[in-house]
C-alpha cells in the first residue's frame, strides 16, 4: 500500500531511497505520521529500520525521495539547517540512551533546551518536570553512569521531549531492556503522543511493543508495507 | 600455544585499527616513545663512547715528565690564552731530540717561532695565526680531543724562556704516564664531563621520555580497557590479554625501533654538529658503541611492549552487572609519596643550608636530587587531585549561568581527572625543570661585566715570568709613556712608570720620584686610574698600590699594565709584541677571568639548554598526545549533541574550559611547586644571592597559555568533526 504525502501530517515520507554500495537498503519508502499518534516500524535485523529512522531525522542523506516534517522538506536542507530542525522539531531516543556519563540526568535532559537558547532556570525546570513525569525524578542528580537501563532510557525520553518536539523518533528504545523494564519504558513512550500532542515513530523488532502503536508498518527488502492501520 | 598467541596478537593489531583518532594517537605515541627510549639509551652509550675515545686522545698527548725517569727529548710548558673571552691551552715546545716523535696531531716539531693551531680556533679568529709567531699549519684530528677544540702548540723564538719556568719542563715523550691519578695537563677547559652529561640526560631526556611513555601507553585506554574487559569476561587468561595488547602495539613499536635504530646508526656513520652547543660529534667516536646498538633497539622495543602490557595487567573485577561510575585510575599512593618526597627535599635543603651549602656530589646533594625526582614525578598526580573540585565548581558555574561549554567541560574535568594528569604532566614537569635550570644558572655565578663595559681594552695586563730584562724589552717596544710596570716590594704591589704614564691615571699634582700614595699624587683620579686603584682593572694589582717613576731596589717585576687608549684595535699588536719579546706571555683585559669564567658557564649552560630543549620537545609531544586522548574520548560522548548542534563554538568552548582549566591548574599547582623547588635548590646551595626564576616562570605562563589556546582550537576542531560524523550505536 502506498501513501501520498499528507501536508496535515507531522511527518510525511515519500519515495525514500537509500543505498549502500550497490544495495538499496530503502527502496521507495512512503508513510505518514499524524500528530498525537504512534507509528511502529517493524522488521528483521538488518532490514534497514534504523537507516530509515536516521534518514527521517536527517542524520543520513537519502539518495532520493522526500522527508517532510511539519510540511518542511528536510532532506534538501543543509546539515546546519537539519541540525536546527532536529533541535526544535524532532526528539530522538536512541537504543542505548546515548547520555553523557559525566553530566547528571537533569543536566542531560536540560542540554538540548540550553542549546536551543532557553533560559537556564526554564530549561532545568522543564527537565525536572519531565523527569518527574517519567518517574525518574528521584535520580535527577544521581551519576548518570549509575542508572539502570530502564532509568537511562526514560531519561533519554525526557531529553527527547525537552524542546517540545512535534515528532518523536525512537530507535529500539526497549531493545536493550528486560521485559519488565521494556514494558515500563513502552508505557511511558506510548502515552507521550496523547500527553504532548506529538507524532511518535518507533522502530522495533518486538511485536509486543509494536502492537501498542496506532499504526504498524513492516520493512522488508527495502519496502515498507502497512501491517495494521 | 605459539600459534594461538600469534593469532591473538594479530587480532589485537586488527582491533586497534578500528578507532581512528585514539588509535592513531596511541600508535603515534608508541612510535615516538619507542624512538625516545632507544635514542635516550643510545645517547648514554654515545656519551660513554665519545668520552672514552676523547680520553684516549688526551692520554696520547699528555707529556711524560723526565722526572719520572728516562731520557728527555723536549721541553714542554703549558700556558693559556684567551680569544673571545674563551680560554684555551697554549703549549710551548722546545725539542731536544729532533728524531723523537712530536705530539700527536703535529707532522713535525715546530721550528723556532713557529706555531701549530687547531682548525676550530683558526676559524674563530684568524688573527691568532700571527699572534704567536709564524703559522706552520693546523693540528691534526689525532691531536685534538674533538674537532671543536681550541689548542695551540708553539715554539718560542728564544728557546731559553722555557728554561726560566718552574716546575721542570723536561719530558721524555707523550702518552700514558706511569704515574697514576695525576692531573691531566692538556684537557680542554670548557667541555662538559661525561658524569654531568649523564645527569643532564637523566633529568632532561630520560624523565620526559618516561612521561611520554606513560602518556602514549594510556592514550585511548578507555577503548582498550573495554576490549580487555570483554576478553576477561570471555575467560581469556592474562597471557592471552598480554598478547592481544602486544599485538596492537607491536607495529608502532617496531616502526619506532627501526627509525630510532636508523638514526642512531647514522650518528655512527656521519659526523653531526649538535645544535645550540655547536659541537661536532665524530662518527668515528661512536663507532665502538655500534656493537651495542642492536641490543639497545631490541631492549627498548621490549621495554615499551612491557610497559603497554603492564598498564593493563591489573584489571579491576566488576562488582556488579550494572554500569560502573566513571572513576579515576589515579591512586592515593602518588600523593603520599609526593608528601614524603617533598618533606625529604625540604629537610635536605634546610640541612645543607645550615651547613653552608651541599657540596657537588655529596650524599646530601644526592638525597636532595632523588627526592626532587620523586616530587617531580608525583606532582602531576597531586595537582590533578584538585581537578575534581575545580571541575565541579566550573560545572556549577556553567549550570548556574547556562554556559553549556563550562557545564560540559567542568563535568568532564570533575570525572576524568586522571586524563588531566596525563595531559598536564608534561607541562608541570616542564615548568619545574625550566625553573630549576634557571635557578641553577643563577646560583652558579653572576656575570660581572660592568668593568669590561667601562674600560673595554683600554688597560691590558701583560705577564711573562719574572725576567726584568725581557720586560724592559717589551716596554721599549710598546713605549714607556703608555706602560706601568707592576712590581712586588715586600709582597706589596707597586706601579712604576714614567711621568706621562702615571699622569694618564688622573690629574696629577706631581710626578712621584719615590713610592708615593695616590692621594698625594693626584687631585683627581680618572676612571682608568680608579679601576687600577680599586683592583678591578688587573689581576696583578690590588689594595691601592704605591706609585713611583723609579724602580726601587729589591723589587721583582711580575707584569706590565699597558695603557691602551686606542682600545681593541691596538690590543692585538700589544699581544703580538708580548709573545715576541717575553716568549711565554699572558695578555688579559679588565675583568677577563671573571668574564671568561662566565663565558665558560655560558658554554656549560649551552649543554643544559641542548638537553633541556630536547626534553621540552618530548614533553610537548606528551601534552599534545594527552590532550588528543582526552578529546577523542570526549568527542565520542559529545556525539549525541552533534545530532542537534552543527556549529563548532560549543565544542571549541568545551575544549577551552576543559583545557583552559587544566592548564590553569598547571600554572598554579606546577608553578607553585616549581617556585618551591627553586627556593629549596637555592637553600641547598646556600646561594643567598641567587635569583628566583620569576622571568622563566613568566615565560612559562605565556608559553602554557599559548599551548592551551592552540590545543583548545585543535581539540575543538577534532571534537566538532567527530560529533558531526557521530551515528548512534545499535545492534
Amino acid at each position: 500500500m502506498v501513501t501520498r504525502p499528507d501536508t496535515s501530517a507531522v511527518l510525511s515520507v515519500h519515495g525514500l531511497r537509500y543505498e549502500v554500495g550497490d544495495r538499496a537498503v530503502l527502496d521507495g519508502v512512503d508513510f505518514v505520521a499524524p500528530a498525537a499518534t504512534t507509528t511502529a516500524i517493524m522488521g528483521p535485523s538488518g532490514s534497514g529500520k534504523t537507516t530509515l529512522l536516521m534518514c527521517v531525522a536527517g542524520l543520513l542523506t537519502a539518495k532520493a525521495g522526500r522527508v517532510e516534517v511539519n510540511g518542511r522538506q528536510i532532506n534538501t536542507l543543509s546539515p546546519r539547517q537539519r541540525a536546527s530542525v532536529r533541535l526544535t522539531d524532532i526528539g530522538i531516543v536512541y537504543q542505548f540512551g546515548e547520555l553523557m556519563p559525566e553530566l547528571t540526568p537533569l543536566e542531560n535532559v536540560a542540554l538540548p533546551a540550553l542549546l536551543a537558547g532557553s533560559a537556564p532556570s526554564q530549561a532545568y525546570q522543564r527537565a525536572r518536570e519531565l523527569l518527574a513525569e517519567l518517574s525518574v525524578g528521584e535520580v535527577a542528580q544521581t551519576p548518570t553512569a549509575a542508572l539502570s537501563g530502564g532509568e537511562r532510557q526514560r531519561v533519554a525520553v525526557a531529553r527527547a521531549l525537552v524542546n517540545r518536539p512535534s515528532l518523536l523518533l525512537a530507535d529500539e528504545p526497549t531493545g536493550s531492556l528486560d521485559r519488565a523494564a521494556a514494558d515500563l519504558v513502552a508505557d511511558v513512550f506510548f502515552r507521550l503522543p496523547q500527553a504532548h500532542g506529538c507524532a511518535a515513530v518507533v522502530v522495533t523488532h518486538n511485536p509486543r511493543i509494536a502492537a501498542r502503536a496506532d499504526a504498524q508498518w513492516e520493512l522488508d527488502a527495502g519496502k515498507l508495507t502497512m501491517d495494521r492501520p | 600455544m605459539i600459534h594461538s598467541d600469534a593469532a591473538l596478537a594479530r587480532l589485537g593489531y586488527r582491533s586497534g585499527r578500528h578507532h581512528p583518532l585514539s588509535g592513531i594517537a596511541h600508535r603515534l605515541g608508541l612510535l615516538l616513545a619507542t624512538m625516545m627510549v632507544i635514542l635516550a639509551a643510545w645517547a648514554g652509550l654515545a656519551i660513554e663512547s665519545a668520552s672514552s675515545q676523547r680520553q684516549l686522545r688526551v692520554d696520547a698527548r699528555e707529556p711524560v715528565f723526565a722526572a719520572e725517569g728516562g731520557e728527555a727529548v723536549a721541553h714542554w710548558f703549558e700556558s693559556a690564552d684567551i680569544v673571545d673571552d674563551r680560554q684555551f691551552p697554549l703549549i710551548y715546545l722546545v725539542p731536544l731530540d729532533a728524531s723523537a716523535p712530536p705530539p700527536p696531531g703535529l707532522p713535525r716539531w715546530p721550528r723556532p717561532g713557529e706555531v701549530f693551531i687547531s682548525p676550530a680556533l683558526l676559524e674563530a679568529d684568524a688573527t691568532v695565526a700571527r699572534r704567536y709567531g709564524t703559522y706552520a699549519g693546523p693540528i691534526g684530528q689525532m691531536g685534538l680531543t674533538d674537532p671543536n677544540e681550541w689548542l695551540v702548540y708553539l715554539r718560542p723564538t728564544d728557546s731559553t724562556v722555557i728554561l726560566e719556568r718552574d716546575p721542570p719542563t723536561l719530558i721524555t715523550g707523550f702518552g700514558q704516564s706511569a704515574v697514576r691519578n695525576r692531573d691531566e695537563r692538556t684537557t680542554s677547559l670548557y667541555d662538559y664531563g661525561p658524569t654531568s652529561l649523564y645527569q643532564l640526560l637523566l633529568w632532561c631526556v630520560v624523565l620526559p621520555t618516561v612521561i611520554l611513555l606513560v602518556t602514549a601507553v594510556r592514550v585511548g585506554a578507555d577503548v582498550r580497557d573495554r576490549r580487555l574487559a570483554m576478553l576477561d569476561a570471555l575467560g581469556a587468561p592474562r597471557r592471552a590479554r598480554a598478547w592481544f595488547v602486544a599485538g596492537e602495539a607491536a607495529p608502532a613499536v617496531a616502526a619506532g625501533a627501526l627509525l630510532a635504530g636508523g638514526v642512531a646508526a647514522a650518528t655512527a656513520t656521519v659526523d653531526i654538529v649538535l645544535p645550540v652547543v655547536d659541537y661536532r660529534l665524530l662518527a668515528s667516536d661512536l663507532r665502538p658503541a655500534l656493537r651495542w646498538l642492536p641490543g639497545v633497539v631490541v631492549a627498548g622495543a621490549v621495554a615499551v611492549i612491557a610497559a603497554v602490557i603492564g598498564s593493563v595487567w591489573r584489571q579491576d573485577r566488576a562488582a556488579g552487572t550494572g554500569p560502573r561510575e566513571v572513576r579515576s585510575r589515579v591512586r592515593r599512593w602518588p600523593r603520599i609519596l609526593f608528601m614524603l618526597a617533598l618533606a625529604a627535599t625540604i629537610w635536605t635543603a634546610t640541612t645543607a643550608y645550615r651547613g653552608g651549602g651541599a657540596a657537588y656530589g655529596s650524599r646530601l646533594e644526592q638525597a636532595f636530587l632523588l627526592s626532587l625526582a620523586i616530587v617531580l614525578l608525583t606532582t602531576p598526580a597531586t595537582v590533578a587531585t584538585f581537578a575534581g573540585p575545580v571541575g565541579g565548581a566550573i560545572a556549577w558555574l556553567g549550570r548556574r549561568r547556562g554556559w553549556l561549554p563550562a557545564l560540559i567541560g567542568g563535568r568532564w574535568l570533575q570525572h576524568r581527572w586522571s586524563a588531566l594528569t596525563r595531559m598536564a604532566a608534561a607541562a608541570i614537569v616542564g615548568v619545574s625543570l625550566a625553573s630549576l635550570v634557571s635557578v641553577n644558572i643563577s646560583t652558579s655565578g653572576s656575570a660581572t661585566t660592568g668593568i669590561r663595559e667601562q674600560l673595554g681594552d683600554r688597560i691590558l695586563t701583560v705577564r711573562g715570568g719574572e725576567n726584568a730584562e725581557r720586560y724592559d724589552q717589551f716596554i721599549a717596544d710598546i713605549g714607556a709613556h703608555r706602560t706601568l710596570r707592576v712590581l712586588l716590594v715586600e709582597n706589596q704591589p707597586m706601579l712604576v712608570g714614567d711621568c706621562t704614564a702615571i699622569g694618564a691615571l688622573g690629574t696629577s699634582r706631581r710626578c712621584p720620584a719615590t713610592p708615593t700614595g695616590w692621594d698625594t699624587v693626584f687631585d683627581k683620579v680618572h676612571p682608568e686610574g680608579a679601576a687600577i686603584m680599586n683592583g678591578s682593572a688587573s689581576i696583578l694589582v690590588s689594595g691601592k698600590p704605591l706609585l713611583s717613576s723609579t724602580i726601587p731596589a729589591g723589587a721583582t717585576t711580575i707584569g706590565v699594565l699597558v695603557l691602551n687608549p686606542a682600545g681593541a684595535g691596538a690590543a692585538e699588536a700589544v699581544a703580538r709584541s708580548a709573545y715576541a719579546t717575553l716568549g711565554i706571555a699572558d695578555v688579559s683585559r679588565p675583568g677577563q677571568y671573571s668574564i671568561g669564567g662566565n663565558d665558560r658557564l655560558a658554554r656549560v649552560y649551552a649543554w643544559f639548554a641542548l638537553f633541556f630543549v630536547a626534553g621540552l620537545a618530548v614533553l610537548l609531544v606528551s601534552t599534545v598526545l594527552g590532550a588528543l586522548d582526552v578529546f577523542a574520548a570526549q568527542s565520542r560522548n559529545l556525539g549525541p549533541v552533534g545530532g542537534v548542534y552543527s556549529g563548532s563554538r560549543l565544542f571549541v568552548g568545551t575544549a577551552a574550559w576543559n583545557i583552559g582549566a587544566a592548564f590553569a591548574m598547571v600554572v598554579l599547582g606546577g608553578g607553585a611547586m616549581a617556585m618551591i623547588l627553586s627556593f629549596l635548590y637555592i637553600r641547598l646551595r646556600a646561594a643567598d644571592l641567587a635569583m628566583m626564576p620569576w622571568p622563566t616562570m613568566l615565560r612559562a605562563i605565556v608559553g602554557i597559555a599559548g599551548l592551551a589556546v592552540g590545543l583548545s582550537l585543535l581539540c575543538g576542531w577534532v571534537a566538532t568533526r567527530s560529533a558531526r560524523a557521530w551515528r548512534p550505536a545499535n545492534d
